[in-house]
Parts: C-alpha cells; sequence; structure tokens
C-alpha cells in the first residue's frame, strides 16, 4: 500500500553549502559542504532518526528542510509541495505545519515573554482556534504536554530544562503541525528527564499522528524513538535503513564503529571497541574519495578516489560503501583512480593523531 | 484562585529578600573569618587518615551556597572515600552536588557565596599524614592543586589559553610544580606526557595552538596537563560530555590506559551510567545533595537498591534492548533549598512506603561494599546512620 | 491548515480525563521546585545586583537628590531664575553744586515779539557791560529793529524791541547811493529808480571814473562793470534823512558819536550804529517788552511745585513794580528782600523764592528739596562768614535708583538716609556738595551671604536658583537628547541588524559618516547661524537638542546592531521563524526587549555625556542663550579670566554640580550594566 502521498517528506539530494569569504574583498574562496547531497523520505507517522557526530550537518539539513536556510541544490518535498517553490506568504502559511524543537531549551525561549505568550503567540498569528477558544486551547496544549496551566503567567527562567523542553515542544504542539524537526531535543536534559521528554513526544506521536526527523547523536535514543535511521558523517548520508536492520547488522564501517562507541551501563560487558583514529575533517575541505576513507579501519585503494555510490545492499537497507560494490562498481570505481592517479591527485593524508 | 495563590508565591517577597541577604552577609562574614583564624596554624588542620589506603575521605560534607534566594545546601552530609588506584565514579544528574563535591576537594568553590560549612575532607599526603581540606589555608592548596591533586575539566574548548602554544600550557605546569628541573627536562617531560595521551606527533603538536587542535586532541592535552605532575588524585569532570560518540570512546580508552600506568586514583564526575560502568570501580549515587546509594561498580550495576539508581537505569535506552515505553522518574530533581527532612526522593519514588514520610533515611550497609539510604533495606543490613545537615540558623 | 483539527481532539480528550479523573489525578509533587522553591522575580534580581554595587547606590542617591534640588527646589526656593535682584550701594558723588549765579537767563514776555539772536546772545554781555558802567538804560541795534535793556530792579532786566526810523547820518564818507547802466539810461538804487539823479549821470558819467557834483553835493562814480557804474555820494557833516532837528541835536550827537551808542535828546532815543566812516543815527520808537533778564534762579518750596517760564516772567515783571501778579489764574505776590525774592500765594504762604544763589544736583537738574537748598545756602552763608573753605553738614538725603529716580518703600513713601555731606569751595568760587549716596542698584557679583546662598552673578541674578533652573534644563536636554539617540539608533540599528545585507551596510556606512563628522565645529556653524537669526532661547535649545541627537545616534545604532546580529542567531529567533511570525513582530515583540538594557545601560551613560556636552555648548556660547539659565551658561557668565580668578564661587558649585552629575549617571549605568548582565558578576 506504499503510496507516493504515504511520505510527507521526500529530500532529495540536498545540498547546503556555507560560502567562506575572503575578509576583504567578500570573495567566496571556499565552501563548507555541511549538507553534500542527502536524499531520503519520511512516511507519515513515523519517526526517522537522524545520527552523525558534530559537525555532520545533521542539523543544517533539518533546517534547511524546514526552510530556515536556503538551499544550494536539490528539493525538499512536504506534503506535495515544494518547500523551496513557496512565496513567502505561502510559507508563512505552511510553517505551522512544520515544526522545530531544539537541542538547548534555554536560549529558544524568549526570555521576556511569559510562557502563555511564548505557546500562544504564533496560534494568535495564525488563527488557530477561534479567539473567545484561545485562553482554554493553551491551557490544553500544556495540560498535554505536562505543564499546568497556572505556568502561563510565569518567564522561563524560573524552569528547569525539562519544563523549558515541555514549553518548546507545547509552543510546537500548540501550531498543530503534522512534521516536527526535533533538533537533538533530549541531548541537553538529564537522563530521567530524557525520558519523560521522549515518552511525551512518542504519546503525542500517538495521539496526534505526527511525524518527526529526529535529529540526535545519542544512538540509544534513537533507536527507541525511531522508525528508520539515517547516518550522516561530514555532509553525506552513509547508511539508511529501517531501525532494527541497521541496529542489527551495520553494514558501513563508520555505522559499525559508531554503534560500538556507545557506552554501555554494565561493567561486565567489555567490549570490543572499535576505536576510530582521529576526529571528523573539516567539513571545508572534505577528504577526496570516500570522506570516511581517512579513519576507516577498512580502507581500500580505492576509497582513496573514488566516491562510493548510494545503493541498496539488503532491501530498504541503503548504504554508500565501496565494500559493497559488485564487479561492475568495482571497476568504474578502480577507473576513477587511475584517471585521478593519472592526474597526478594527492591523496589528503589524513590528521595524524 | 488556587492558581492565583501559586502565581503570588513564586517570586519572594522584597521582605523575605532582605532577611535572606542580611542573613547570608552574617553568615559568610563569619564563616570567612573562622577560616582565616583556622589556616594560622597547621595543627588545625592536620588530621589522621581513617584507612591509609584511602587517597580522599569525606566525611559528612557539607557544602552550602549562601544564595539571593535562600541557603542551597548542595552537598550536605556526603560521606564516601576514595581509595587508592582505584576510580570512583560519582554518578548524578545535573545539581545533584556531584560537582560541587568536586569543587569543595579542590577547595575552588566560589566564596564568600560557597561555603564548607561542616565535615571533614581529608586527603593523604601520601607521608602518612593527611590535611583538612576544609580548613587548609589557599597557600597550602596551591601546592596541592595541580601537584597532588588535578582536575580535567567538561570543555576542552575553554579550558585551555588560546593564546599559548600547547607546549608552554602544558610546560607552565612542571615547571610550577617542580622548580628545580632545567629547562630542557621540562621540555622532555612534556613530550613524554603527549605521547603518554597518545599524541603521535608530539613535537608538532608542542607548537601549536589549541585553536589548530580538534576537541578529542584538547582534551588529550587537558589530561597530559592533568598528569603533568603525577598526581595522586584525577578528578575527571564530565570529561567526554562535550564529545562525541567516537571521540568519547577515544579517551575513555585512553583513560582507561592510563588508569593502569599511573598510580593516581580517578574521580570520575558523570551523569553518563555507561561512561562509568566501564570505568568505575566503585560508583557514588547521588541526588540532591546527597549519597543515596554507593558500592562497587557490579554491586550498583548488577544489584541497584535505591529507587533511584533503579529508575536512572531504566530510563536510559539501552541499545539492543527493545522497550515499548521508556520508564520514567516523575518530576525533577529538587533543587536543595529549604529541603524538608524526608526522603527527598520519596515524592518521585514508586516504591515508596509509609516510613519513607519520616526522617530522611539513614545509611544501610547491605554488604561490606555497598551502602544505601533507602528504608526498604532496613532490615537487610546494618543501619549506620543518619546524614547530618548543618543547622545554618546556629551558624 | 493542519490536517487535523488540534482543539477538537484535546476537547475529545479533556472529556475522557474527566471521567477518568478520580484515578488519573496525579498525586502533587511537594518537591516541584516550580510551587516549592521560590525565585527572585527578573526585577528584584537586577535591583539586588544592583544595590550590591555601592558605588551605583551613591550615584544613585546622587542623581535623585540632583533631581529633586532641579525639579523640585525651585518650588520652594523663593527666587527665579531671571529676578534680577538689587542692593543699597553707597557712592561718593557730587551730589550738588552751588554757586553765585552771574548769568543772566531770559524768560519770554511776549511771544508775539521775537528778539534777534545776536541780540539774545549777547545779553548777558550787555547787562555786565551796563553793571560796570553803572547804566541803567542801554540801547541796541539790531538787523532790523532796535533794542532797548533797562533795569528793572536789582538784578532784572528787561529787554525791549522798537523800530528805528533813520534820522540822520554824521562823518565823513562815500555812501553808495545807486548804479546807473548806461544801456538803458536808468539810475537804479538797490533796484529802485531814482529819476532824480538819471539825467545828472547820463550827461556826467564819463570814462572809467570821476566826479561830479549836483546841488552841492559832491558825487563820484567807477566803473563796475560794462557800461554799468557805482555812483557814491562824498557826504561830511550831518546829512538829515527829513527835517533838521536843530543845532542842539547835533551837538548832543556830536557828544555821543565815538563814545555811546545811543544817546537821548528831547524825549526821544536815538542809536548811533557805525557803518563804515559814518554814523547813522536811528530814533528808537514804539518799544516794546520781549524777555525779562535775570540772575536770580527761582526754588519753590513745595519739592513738586514746578513753575512755567511765564510765571517766572510775570514774577519778574511785578517785582519791583505792582508786587503782585497772576499766573494760570491764581493770584501771587512777590516781595523783594535782600539777595531774594519771595513769592507768596494767595493765602499768603510762601510759595517760592528767586535767589541769586542756586543750588542745584551736581547735573543741573532742579530735582533737590528747598530745604535742602535752603540748609545748603545757609550753611554756605556761614563758611563765607567765617571764611572757611570746606565745612560739612548732616541731612537726611533721599535714596536713589540706579536712573536717578527715587526709590520708595512698600506704602510708596520715599526712603531717606542720613547723609554726611562735605561742602567745599573751588577756586572757580563754586561750592562742591559732596557726599556718599546710597543708591539702589543692581547686584552684581554679590558675595554668598544668608539672602543669596551663593552670591549673584554680572547680571544680579541668584546663582543658587539659576543653579536650580539650570538643573532642569540641562537634566532635560540630557534625557531627550538621549531619547532621540535611543529612538533613531534602535530603528537604524534594528533594520541593519535585522535585515542585514545592503540595509546593513548602507546604515552602517551612515553610521561612519555620522562617527567622522566633526560635531564642534559643526554646533559652532549651527550656533552663529542662530545667532544671525536671532531665534528664540526656546527654539533655539530645541533646535540644539535635535542637532545632538542626530549626532549621536550612530553609536546607539551600532550597539542595537551589534547586539540584533548576536540576538537573531539566538534559536528563540529561529523559533519564531519556524512558526511564522511576522517580521515587525520578531523585532519588536522578540529582539528589541532583549535589547532593552544594553540599551538603558547606555542611555543612563549617555545622558552624562550629553549634559558635558550641552555645558560646553553653552559656555561657548553657541548653545542654550543668556538668559535662560543652564549650568553651561552660568560658567559663561564669569568666562574671563578675571571673573574666574574673583567669583570663584560662582563656577565652583556649578562645576562641581556637573562633574557629580555626569559621574553619578555614569556609576549608575556601570552598575545597570553589571546588574544587567550576570555573566560581568566580578
Amino acid at each position: 500500500m506504499a503510496e507516493m502521498n504515504d511520505n510527507i517528506l521526500e529530500v532529495r539530494n540536498l545540498v547546503k553549502w556555507f560560502p567562506i569569504k575572503s575578509s576583504f574583498f567578500k570573495r567566496t574562496i571556499g565552501n563548507v559542504k555541511a549538507v553534500d547531497g542527502v536524499s531520503f523520505n519520511i512516511k507519515r507517522r513515523q519517526t526517522m532518526g537522524l545520527v552523525g557526530e558534530s559537525g555532520c550537518g545533521k542539523s543544517t539539513c533539518g533546517r534547511t528542510i524546514l526552510r530556515l536556510q536556503d538551499k544550494t541544490a536539490g528539493d525538499v518535498i512536504f506534503d506535495g509541495q515544494d518547500v523551496f517553490s513557496l512565496s513567502r506568504e505561502e510559507l508563512r502559511k505552511i510553517r505551522p505545519r512544520m515544526q522545530l524543537v531544539f537541542q538547548d531549551p534555554y536560549s529558544s525561549l524568549s526570555p521576556r515573554l511569559p510562557v502563555g505568550e511564548i505557546i500562544g503567540e504564533a496560534v494568535r498569528e495564525h488563527n488557530i482556534v477561534d479567539p473567545s477558544e484561545y485562553d482554554a486551547y493553551i491551557s490544553r496544549v500544556m495540560e498535554v504536554c505536562g505543564l499546568p496551566s497556572y505556568y502561563k503567567e510565569r518567564y522561563p527562567h524560573e524552569f528547569s530544562g525539562g519544563q523549558r523542553q515541555r514549553i518548546c515542544i507545547a509552543r510546537s504542539l500548540a501550531l498543530a503541525p503534522d512534521f516536527i524537526v526535533c533538533d537533538e531535543p533530549v541531548s541537553a536534559l538529564d537522563v530521567s528527564i530524557q525520558a519523560q521528554i521522549i515518552n511525551l513526544l512518542k504519546q503525542l506521536q500517538q495521539d496526534f499522528g505526527l511525524t518527526y526527523l529526529f535529529i540526535s547523536h545519542d544512538l540509544s535514543v534513537v533507536e527507541h524513538i525511531s522508525d528508520t535511521v539515517g547516518v550522516m558523517y561530514l555532509g553525506s548520508m552513509v547508511e539508511y535503513a529501517e531501525t532494527e536492520k541497521i541496529f542489527k547488522n551495520p553494514l558501513n564501517p563508520y555505522t559499525k564503529a559508531l554503534f560500538s562507541a556507545i557506552p554501555i551501563p554494565d561493567p561486565d560487558v567489555k567490549l570490543n571497541r572499535i576505536i576510530l583514529k582521529g576526529s571528523i575533517p573539516s567539513p571545508a575541505n572534505p577528504p577526496k574519495g570516500c570522506k570516511f576513507h581517512t579513519r576507516c579501519e577498512q580502507c581500500m585503494e580505492i576509497c582513496k578516489y573514488a566516491q562510493p555510490g548510494w545503493k541498496e545492499v539488503e532491501e530498504g537497507h541503503f548504504c554508500a560503501c565501496h565494500l559493497y560494490n559488485d564487479s561492475e562498481e568495482n571497476a568504474k570505481a578502480a577507473e576513477i583512480m587511475e584517471e585521478a592517479k593519472k592526474a597526478g591527485a594527492v591523496t589528503v593524508d589524513q590528521e595524524v593523531l | 484562585m488556587a492558581e492565583k495563590n501559586k502565581k503570588k508565591s513564586s517570586y519572594i517577597s522584597g521582605k523575605e529578600s532582605r532577611k535572606i541577604t542580611r542573613f547570608n552577609r552574617r553568615v559568610t562574614k563569619k564563616l570567612e573569618k573562622e577560616r582565616a583564624d583556622a589556616g594560622k596554624d597547621p595543627a588545625l588542620y592536620t588530621v589522621q587518615m581513617k584507612d591509609p589506603n584511602n587517597v580522599v575521605e569525606f566525611d559528612n560534607v557539607c557544602t552550602y551556597f549562601f544564595t539571593d534566594v535562600g541557603t542551597v545546601k548542595a552537598v550536605d552530609g556526603v560521606n564516601f572515600n576514595i581509595p587508592k588506584h582505584s576510580t570512583v565514579g560519582v554518578v548524578g544528574e545535573s545539581g545533584c552536588g556531584k560537582s560541587v563535591t568536586s569543587l569543595s576537594l579542590m577547595q575552588l568553590l566560589a566564596r564568600p557565596s560557597g561555603q564548607t560549612v561542616g565535615g571533614q575532607i581529608r586527603f593523604n599526603m601520601g607521608d602518612g599524614t593527611a590535611i583538612n581540606i576544609v580548613n587548609t589555608p589557599n597557600a597550602v592548596m596551591e601546592t596541592i592543586r595541580g601537584n597532588k591533586i588535578s582536575m580535567i575539566f567538561q570543555e576542552p574548548m575553554t579550558s585551555l589559553n588560546p593564546v599559548f602554544r600547547i607546549g608552554e600550557q602544558v610546560d607552565e605546569v612542571i615547571k610550577l610544580h617542580n622548580p628545580e628541573m632545567s629547562d630542557e627536562d621540562i621540555k622532555a617531560r612534556t613530550l613524554e606526557m603527549l605521547e603518554l595521551v597518545g599524541i603521535a606527533n608530539k613535537e608538532g603538536v608542542y607548537n601549536m595552538y589549541p585553536h589548530e587542535l580538534s576537541g578529542g586532541m584538547r582534551q588529550r592535552i587537558c589530561i597530559a596537563i592533568a598528569l603533568a605532575c603525577s598526581p595522586t588524585l584525577i578528578i575527571a569532570d564530565e570529561p567526554t560530555t562535550a564529545l562525541d560518540v567516537t571521540i568519547q570512546a577515544q579517551i575513555l580508552d585512553l583513560l582507561q590506559n592510563l588508569k593502569d600506568k599511573l598510580n593516581s586514583s580517578i574521580m570520575l564526575i558523570t551523569h553518563d551510567l555507561g561512561v562509568v560502568a566501564g570505568m568505575a570501580d566503585y560508583v557514588v549515587v547521588m541526588y540532591a545533595g546527597r549519597v543515596v546509594e554507593k558500592g562497587t561498580a557490579e554491586e550498583i550495576f548488577h544489584h541497584p537498591m535505591h529507587p533511584y539508581t533503579i529508575g536512572l537505569m531504566k530510563s536510559k535506552p539501552v541499545v539492543g534492548k527493545k522497550v515499548d515505553k521508556l520508564y520514567n522518574i516523575p518530576g525533577s530533581v529538587p533543587n536543595p533549598v529549604e529541603m524538608p527532612d524526608y526522603c527527598y526522593f520519596r515524592d518521585r519514588c514508586e516504591m515508596r512506603c509509609d516510613k519513607c514520610s519520616g526522617l530522611y533515611p539513614p545509611e544501610i550497609r547491605v554488604s561490606e561494599t555497598h551502602i544505601v539510604s533507602c528504608y526498604r533495606y532496613q532490615d537487610e543490613g546494618e543501619t549506620l546512620g543518619y546524614p547530618k545537615s548543618v543547622n545554618v540558623e546556629e551558624l | 491548515m493542519a490536517s487535523y483539527n488540534l482543539n477538537d481532539v484535546l476537547k475529545e480528550r479533556e472529556k475522557q480525563q474527566r471521567q477518568l479523573t478520580a484515578q488519573e489525578q496525579e498525586q502533587e509533587m511537594a518537591l516541584d521546585d516550580v510551587s516549592r522553591v521560590k525565585v527572585l522575580s527578573p526585577g528584584r534580581q537586577v535591583f539586588k545586583r544592583f544595590i550590591r554595587n555601592r558605588l551605583a547606590v551613591f550615584g544613585s542617591v546622587l542623581l535623585i537628590t540632583m533631581f529633586i534640588f532641579s525639579f523640585i527646589g525651585p518650588l520652594f526656593y523663593p527666587y527665579g531664575q531671571k529676578q534680577i535682584f538689587y542692593t543699597y550701594n553707597k557712592q561718593n558723588v557730587n551730589y550738588a553744586l552751588a554757586k553765585a549765579n552771574t548769568t543772566y537767563n531770559g524768560y519770554v514776555l511776549d511771544e508775539n515779539i521775537q528778539a534777534e539772536r545776536t541780540v539774545v546772545n549777547s545779553m548777558n554781555s550787555n547787562i555786565k557791560k551796563m553793571l560796570e558802567q553803572g547804566q541803567k538804560e542801554m540801547l541796541i541795534a539790531g538787523e532790523s529793529a532796535g533794542y532797548r535793556i533797562r533795569e528793572a530792579g536789582p538784578g532784572i532786566y528787561v529787554l525791549s524791541a522798537g523800530s528805528m526810523k533813520q534820522v540822520c547820518t554824521t562823518g565823513e564818507g562815500k555812501v553808495l547811493i545807486g548804479n546807473y547802466s548806461s544801456v538803458g539810461k536808468t539810475f537804479t538804487f538797490n533796484g529802485e529808480p531814482v529819476p532824480a539823479l538819471e539825467e545828472a549821470a547820463a550827461e556826467k558819467l564819463k570814462g572809467k571814473d570821476g566826479t561830479f557834483t549836483l546841488d552841492g553835493v559832491t558825487y563820484s562814480y567807477a566803473r563796475a562793470a560794462a557800461k554799468s557804474y557805482d555812483v557814491y555820494a562824498e557826504l561830511s557833516g550831518v546829512n538829515y534823512s527829513g527835517a533838521s532837528l536843530g543845532s542842539d541835536f547835533e551837538k548832543a550827537l556830536t557828544e555821543a558819536v565815538g563814545n555811546t551808542t545811543s544817546f537821548s535828546f528831547g524825549e526821544k532815543d536815538y542809536i548811533i550804529r557805525k557803518d563804515g566812516a559814518l554814523y547813522q543815527v536811528s530814533e528808537l520808537t514804539d518799544d516794546q517788552d520781549v524777555r525779562v533778564y535775570t540772575n536770580y534762579t527761582l526754588d519753590t518750596i513745595e519739592q513738586s511745585g514746578r513753575v512755567s517760564d511765564a510765571f517766572k516772567a510775570a514774577a519778574l515783571m511785578a517785582a519791583y513794580d505792582s508786587g503782585s501778579f497772576s499766573s494760570d489764574g491764581a493770584e501771587y505776590t512777590i516781595v523783594p528782600g535782600e539777595g531774594v525774592l519771595d513769592i507768596f500765594n494767595a493765602a499768603g504762604e510762601n510759595y517760592a523764592e528767586f535767589s541769586s544763589f542756586s543750588v542745584r544736583r551736581y547735573s543741573g537738574e532742579d530735582t533737590m528739596e528747598y530745604s535742602l537748598k535752603k540748609a545748603v545756602s545757609d550753611k554756605i552763608e556761614e563758611m563765607r562768614e567765617q571764611n572757611q573753605k570746606t565745612s560739612t553738614m548732616v541731612y537726611d538725603l533721599p535714596q536713589q535708583n540706579e536712573d536717578g529716580s527715587y526709590s520708595r518703600d512698600e506704602d510708596g513713601n520715599l526712603i531717606f538716609n542720613e547723609t554726611e555731606m562735605k561742602i567745599s569751595q573751588r577756586d572757580t568760587g563754586e561750592y562742591v556738595i559732596n557726599c556718599d549716596q546710597i543708591n539702589y542698584v543692581i547686584d552684581m557679583y554679590a558675595s554668598p551671604s544668608s539672602k543669596h546662598i551663593l552670591g549673584t552673578d554680572g547680571d544680579g541674578f541668584d546663582v543658587l536658583a539659576r543653579i536650580m533652573y539650570g538643573g532642569r534644563i540641562s537634566l532635560m536636554v540630557g534625557f531627550v537628547v538621549v531619547f532621540l539617540e535611543i529612538l533613531l539608533g534602535v530603528i537604524m540599528g534594528g533594520l541593519a541588524g535585522y535585515y542585514g545585507g545592503w540595509v546593513d551596510n548602507l546604515v552602517m556606512r551612515l553610521v561612519d559618516i555620522f562617527y567622522c563628522l566633526p560635531s564642534l565645529p559643526i554646533m559652532i556653524i549651527l550656533g552663529a547661524m542662530m545667532d544671525a537669526m536671532r531665534m528664540d532661547t526656546y527654539i533655539r535649545l530645541m533646535i540644539m537638542m535635535a542637532a545632538l541627537g542626530i549626532m549621536g545616534w550612530a553609536g546607539v545604532a551600532r550597539l542595537v546592531r551589534g547586539q540584533i546580529l548576536s540576538l537573531r542567531e539566538q534559536e528563540f529567533m529561529v523559533a519564531a521563524e519556524a512558526t511564522g511570525i511576522k517580521v515587525q513582530a520578531r523585532i519588536f515583540r522578540h529582539l528589541i526587549p532583549n535589547v532593552m538594557p544594553q540599551l538603558i545601560v547606555t542611555a543612563t551613560m549617555g545622558i552624562g555625556s550629553v549634559i558635558l556636552t550641552e555645558s560646553t555648548l553653552s559656555f561657548l556660547g553657541l548653545g542654550v542663550k543668556h538668559p535662560l539659565a543652564t549650568w553651561g551658561t552660568i560658567i559663561n557668565s564669569v568666562s574671563s579670566a578675571s571673573a574666574m580668578a574673583h567669583y570663584a564661587f560662582i563656577w565652583i558649585p556649578v562645576g562641581l554640580l556637573i562633574c557629580v552629575t555626569v559621574i553619578a549617571f555614569n556609576f549608575v549605568g556601570d552598575g545597570l550594566r553589571d546588574a544587567y548582565d550576570p555573566k560581568a558578576k566580578r
């Protein structure tokens, strides 16, 4: 029954580069390739987890999807509408349907507005409810998010992180959205509060049929909440599959390393960690070939020259890695490598530890 | 009507505020004076370790902050020991007092508002003597800090000075505590330390500035600085929280290896149970300024007893263990201001019983090393005693 | 819109929940921070941090004092800013001059007859001549009339004018009798044809000159122009114009010619005028009194009694005549005494007196009262008798204002001061009356006293009052200018910061331009322009405030832009954008309130510097103009070096006040900044 309109969001080859300007002439001297060709779909009422280390472009990806930044290339189709072809007014109209929850519950609430106003401002702006019901509506939304309605007149500084995050969620929920980008919503919170917020998000998804793009670096949380997971590295997606598949059988060496790095709260599990060397290279000057080759334990010669293709290795399990090339692809990659070698291309040596 | 009252009462009135300010001024003035007096005579701060195999003994430590909203009992009657050559993990959520415990040990509290008002922190000097850090004068503390106790901070970005080269910063620490060493020796020692923390290109890094290094590298430098003087105790305050998972794995791996090489003890402060599980020999679980449970890592992780520890473990999703709905502890960690005298966790506790409304539960020894503060285990072990809070009004 | 109606879903849930209420009702968390732990309200938190800063508290106290002083102080202070103060000032002055009158003043008797100017002007010398020669009477020939001066009494002379009828000429010489023109053969004298001589002239006149005789009279002629001759008669002896008056007359005439200018013969008076070598003798007839001359001066007994010249003239004429006269319908009698002429009115009261000894104010005005005059003349008389050169006397002098008018107390009565007067005789014989007169003058540069706590300035303004009123203007200027700066700065900086791109570029370049504008020269030019246009002080003030505001917004704009640039990146702004809130709501509801603390700090600091600028400008005379008080203009009033040195009590308090106010504003600004920014805490 998987029809096209089952996808609430389709991201096709999304590219977002931030130009680096020279300080004096303001000429573009390079680009930070924050998001460099990312494609995925999210089905209605599902949660997609987007994981990766800091600087891999997952937050930029989330914000570009919401058109809080302009894209460099690619398409974002939200519920059949191309987000980047909308006019300013149309965009403003569609805004309530696609919302954002931030990582930092401290800086994401305007410090000089009372909570009721923070939640209700946009509700009035978009006439979500009849003015006569406005007050009751805000109270109901707050109640759903676990906030007593008497908090309405208080200011954000009076609340703890968890409650602030609830306020953020209430602000988004009040606009009756279909799709929420959760940008690391729990990573700034304590463990016990994390669980509360995750449960709240799950509950809201159940009750209101929300769709989430859940951006996080915390794999255990992503595993818990997501239906599908995409792994990003240096602006590109390296692996994408249903949660169960990817956690049971990660294909990409990066994914493997990432998953093995998760600390397990059990002193007996002396794990067989894959310790990656070095740190993530600068997205302004990503390595040639496979971006991960500088840190990869299974790096081959072709990895240094040819970028691996994005392909379905198993059913519904996508991966970009030369390890899973068939012979045809290998030949193609080898060709590219030979050409590059002839041209005298020097491989970018990894940052030595 | 009830809503109105709640709103009204959320702010401190002017009268209360003035009263608090007056009280704070009086108390901090008195405490500062006492401190100054105590520092004059070494006999006043020289003590005897209860067990010479311990590096540090926290004995009913009370560290309070005299703030504008009242007295915050950030650490209130904390008892635990750090044995030699072992790693003690201090676990708790933000606001539970774990960082304040370490700051009390370093005597780096923001005085005059932050004061250790009671108890002893006995630090083993290694020569058979011990000092009580609580009233050790600053001059003595300066010889201990960085030398015998060193610290690794959460933010590797801000804990290095951006205008000095890496080498200079490491050199400086070594020179400070070893004034007799020659410049060549110091540099040799620095390079040795850099190698120790896994920096391959040590000569190159020696001449680099902090901004040229990634977060993981900087944290390695911080560790090198902390280890430079072979301290007997390293306090690692959330050393991996600001790092990515893959880098965190590197650093934890490094610390694990170093721990075996060095003769130091590590006090590892973190909120991440996973990190503690992999690193620590002993675990101390703190909640709202008090230790609720302590024991060896095995005891804590395999037989958690305090409902808070149990809840904490259940609320963290674990890779590979699929649950439909995460367990969550309702509410949040209370701010330790004007706490009532019953179990602080009672409100959030699923297993509360009638006893819980009584006094704050005593420490109950359920095994040689496992101590828990919960009435549920009163029958299973020996009751050690109730935590002693300092009555600030009497100060 | 969303694919579902959240409100309906929520209502549905609520209904379900209500059914479950009993079991679902969660127990309230007793240790829930939000309901248990009280926090400081944001305002109180800022306040607490603020009052912890001693300097800031000190600054606030100073500022409050300053405001009370400037805005409430004047309500209780009795003096205004433009109230001029006067004081009694003792000045040594030449008060009066006393002298025996030797000049004769004339009073007109008959307005219809005009005496010739030359005659009037020479009256004094003529009278003196009469006195020297003991003459009682003198005849003078004028151009067109004859005049007689006669003594009407001691010191009183009457000038009368009459017509002169030529009687004869005497002496030897020639007289032009006419002009002969040989063209028309006409003989004319002053244009009148003289037919008697025409024939003879036509016949006799030949050549250049010559003489001829006709009827015993010898004539001479000379050619004056071509065909024109002047004809003269050669005369000798007495030649009558009319009939001969006999030898007796001629004898009297001969006697008089050369000695006097007039003589009497029979009942008639004759005037002799010298005309070249000849004497012309005319008879004075029908003379009428024109003026009366006297060396007496009139002093009325009553101070207010002013009399007309006609009164004086009538009195003088009556003095040695009937003894009574009337003026303006009132009857008076005049009685000659020794050196004085007393005038009584109908009631018999002494009304006025003529005296030959005049006592007048040194300026010559007759404003002294009779009793003083009398006292002075008595004193001088005494001095004369004892042959003293100097003497003193005491008299109650009326107090005078600067302009010479008498000062009066509240009831309108004159104020008298007992004054010692020094009388001394000059070498010229006049007596000078010298005294310390107490004048009521503008109280300039008065030293601090109980009446004027900080003294008065060069215009007689009370300095303390001016400082109070000046504080109003100075503080007001500070507030208004800073308000303008903030307004412009927030708008421009807000636009630049929020929109960025070319708007930002444009605004920031504008800011750069305003930064490099030299404000002092511009203010000087503006001040000069306003001077030239003679602008009203209040309009000037407003223009100055506007100018200062326009010059000063750049800094605020830069600050606001910087703040907004950093705030714009904050997540709550992204959130506002993500929820689709309109741009202006984002700027005014989310951005500006967050810039407010910095703005308040900047404004507080800014007020201090604006007050300084205003004071500087006013001191240089470019800002607020005198007499409107500001702190700058008060200092400006002692801008010269000597004034600065001598009148330190004027500028030191104001200078201190400016210092203290600016410092206080800075303290408060610093305190506010620390209070608003918890990160800056120590």
